[in-house]
């Protein structure tokens, strides 16, 4: 017969508060409650375990002892348990679908990965953490996965989604695939820049992370976009078994960014191992085309463009500058497949003669050289807070606070984002003047898309974009006349030398104090950015707004500001705009 | 941030019924390849789900059942019918990840891989220079090859 030591009480107190036991239980302190954030009852063996620890850690020994099978759907408990409690000697039991499990699951290491940032859909414009257990395959390709994600009922409309996945009105729970579905869906489809951070996970704490994802299976917890998503998650998966802070303090909010940010921060680096980068489609196309000789790029092009007979001519060519330029097409008609949403019969034609073409080749790729841009953690952090000191001509000086929730600006270090854009959200202003306080601009969001071509080469472009929303002074010639606008410019982007982008577009404003009247503007807008050394960049923009309702005369506007940088963590910025009024200002703005 | 389908979640339920020797599955005549009924969902939804993003299922489903839709054969198939363009291409090229991924879910052991690329190889050749292969024309060809 067994032996059962039974921790004493005060021992089972103390057990109770440690760190890893609250993490197991998923037990998150609130403002005024601590509770377990799992929704499912049997998640917790006591009928008061969400609440109470030591109640969940006395049900856990007990039914552990009693009905020893409850082992096999606690694993992680048990490992834990076992190592803080020598003395306990638990029935001994076998567990033959966690066994298969375990061997399904086996993994040499941890990476997390990165799913950069995609504009395409609200939901992932903040990007994705997903965690990958990389095993011996000779690819990673058939590595498994974990993602965390919102179970949303296919019959919801967009409003319900967006209402209820940031009200908490869904379930989320963790769910496996094989790496090769994430390639497919953010490398191939969406044509998103994926980083693999490795984890320096020793096997034990790989078993311990594997054993807790056993133990959720089939449970689930509320879903809250801004916070309790899959970079929290995530985050909590990995602090549970290494006993680091993935949270960033003073921030309500979790975004996949941060924990980037805050896995890669110098406290954390024993943690850390390779970093991998694996381009998007689109990516890969350009990494090629920028190899390509100068004929090589016109052969290319004149293929893009129709001309079937310098398929035939590529017989000429020697075998490794076919393969290249055969290669490169592949990419660019994969990447035109997505952009398209579809091939027209011309193109898949083209496709196939190059098919066709490339069999006939020897096997085997030519070398390229890899391209490895700066990895999304060297990017500034997401939330911003300045003060400045500003001149107005008709109202005289000032001062303007400025916060900002999220994310990023053209002049920021913006590292593995969405080339030439921005992305702005909850964005407020206060100016103080005269001793009042007063409310000069409030941006809901923001989102500006420059959409640059890199190669030139047809249909490589899309007309650059922008969309905002917010709360904000008329011009810059009044106070305390702030209205409610809506606006969104649409144009094409150029580039002269890697570092700048000139845009001309259409900007269009909707503004508006209440429902019954509202001023629409139109006008041509001129925008340049200019990323002049890697601790100065500035933005111009210029235009003339054409008031169509006819309340106000026309106006012309300018918009100049300048950023200066040496440190992540803050910079120097100064700005002179032109709206009816002109206006000066310096400021100075920390990051984090 | 992402959203999971539920019908990817019950989408499990209907691929089971089929029990039969994994080598006499034609994947896309019993297991509904191509109509988006299989488990764990692929380009069909990775283009379809710009806003819902991917579905799957719980854990343990992942181990690999040898008599049903679930067997190697199958998920080789799925593979091919998802990644059907980049596999060709590969092919092709006579090499690459996509194509040792699909040859490690059909257990070929790496030695002899390669041969059997050649042959996947000259196969798909014929098959181009005399039409449009299709993605179950390339598994035809894989599992002549293997």
């Amino acid at each position: 017969m067994l032996k059962l030591t039974v921790p004493t009480n005060s021992n089972l107190q103390q057990l109770s508060q440690h760190p890893t036991w609250l993490r197991l239980l998923h037990i998150e302190t609130g403002l005024f409650t601590r509770q377990g954030r799992l929704s499912q009852n049997d998640f917790y063996l006591s009928t008061q375990g969400a609440l109470d620890p030591k109640q969940e850690l006395t049900a856990t020994i007990h039914q552990f002892t009693q009905a020893p099978k409850t082992q096999c759907r606690f694993p992680a408990r048990k490992l834990w348990l076992t190592t803080q409690l020598k003395q306990l000697k638990l029935p001994e039991v076998t567990c033959p679908n966690y066994s298969d499990y375990q061997q399904a699951f086996k993994a040499n290491s941890v990476s997390l990965v990165y799913a950069s940032g995609y504009l395409g859909n609200p939901a992932s414009m903040f990007g994705h953490l997903l965690l990958k257990l990389n095993q011996n395959h000779n690819t990673k390709l058939l590595d498994n996965t974990f993602s965390y994600g919102a179970i949303v009922p296919a019959s919801d409309n967009k409003l319900e989604y967006i209402f209820n996945g940031i009200t908490g009105g869904y379930q989320g729970r963790f769910s496996n695939q094989k790496y090769h579905h994430h390639q497919l869906a953010y490398n191939e489809t969406e044509l998103r820049d994926m980083w693999e951070y490795q984890l320096n996970f020793s096997p034990m704490q790989i078993k311990f992370l594997l054993a807790h994802l056993w133990e959720l299976e089939n449970h689930s917890l509320t879903y809250y976009f801004f916070r309790e998503n899959c970079a929290y998650q995530l985050a909590k998966l990995i602090e549970l078994v290494s006993n680091v802070n993935l949270m960033v303090d003073f921030k309500p909010w979790v975004m996949p960014f941060d924990v980037i940010k805050k896995l890669t921060h110098s406290s954390n680096e024993h943690l850390l191992g390779k970093i991998i980068y694996h381009p998007s489609r689109q990516e890969q196309l350009y990494e090629k085309y920028i190899q390509l000789t100068a004929s090589e790029k016109r052969d290319v092009t004149q293929i893009i463009n129709g001309d079937k007979q310098i398929i035939e001519s590529l017989i000429d060519r020697d075998a490794t500058s076919s393969k290249r330029i055969i290669d490169t097409l592949y990419d660019y008609f994969a990447f035109l497949e997505q952009k398209n949403k579809s091939l027209t019969d011309n193109q898949t034609s083209t496709r196939h003669k190059l098919l066709n073409h490339r069999f006939k080749l020897p096997s085997g790729k030519p070398d390229w050289l890899s391209n490895r841009p700066k990895a999304p953690h060297t990017a500034q952090p997401s939330s911003k807070v300045s003060i400045s000191q500003i001149y107005n001509t008709e109202y005289g000086s000032a001062n303007l606070i400025n916060f900002r929730a999220g994310y990023y600006d053209f002049l920021t270090a913006n590292s593995a984002r969405v080339p030439w854009s921005e992305l702005i959200a909850f964005d407020v202003s206060l100016l103080i003047h005269d001793h009042n306080v007063s409310l000069r601009e409030f941006i809901f969001f923001s989102i500006n898309n420059l959409n640059v071509t890199k190669t030139g080469l047809p249909e490589d472009k899309a007309y650059a974009w922008s969309l905002s929303s917010g709360y904000g002074a008329k011009n810059l010639a009044c106070l305390n006349c702030a209205e409610f606008f809506v606006s969104g410019n649409v144009g094409q982007s150029w580039t002269l030398t890697p570092g700048s982008v000139f845009n001309l577009s259409l900007a269009n404003k909707i503004q508006f104090s209440d429902l019954s009247s509202f001023q629409l503007s139109t006008g041509p807008e001129i925008e340049a950015v200019l990323l002049l050394t890697p601790w100065w960049a500035m933005s111009v923009k210029t235009g003339r707004a054409f008031n169509i309702s006819a309340s106000e005369d026309s106006s012309n506007y300018l918009i100049w500001e300048q950023s200066f940088s040496t440190n992540e963590n803050w910079d120097i910025r100064t700005a002179i705009q032109y709206d009816k009024a002109f206006e000066y200002s310096f400021s100075v703005a920390k990051y984090w | 941030m992402k959203k999971i389908t539920i019908s990817a979640l019950l989408a499990a339920s209907f691929i089971s019924s089929n029990a039969m020797a994994d080598d006499k599955i034609n994947p896309w005549k019993h297991c509904g390849i191509g109509a988006i009924i299989f488990d764990d969902n692929g380009t069909a939804a990775a283009i379809s789900n710009i806003i819902w993003d991917l579905g799957t299922t719980a854990v343990s489903s992942k181990i690999s059942s040898a008599d049903t839709c679930e067997g190697k054969n199958v998920v080789a198939a799925k593979f091919i019918q998802d990644n059907f363009d980049r596999v060709l291409e590969e092919t092709s090229q006579g090499q690459g990840e996509h194509l040792t991924a699909m040859l490690e879910m059909l257990e070929v052991n790496t030695a002899n891989q390669p041969q059997v690329i050649t042959a996947i190889r000259t196969k798909m050749a014929n098959q181009l220079a005399n039409g449009q292969p299709t993605a179950q024309s390339y598994y035809s060809s894989v599992m002549a090859s293997i």
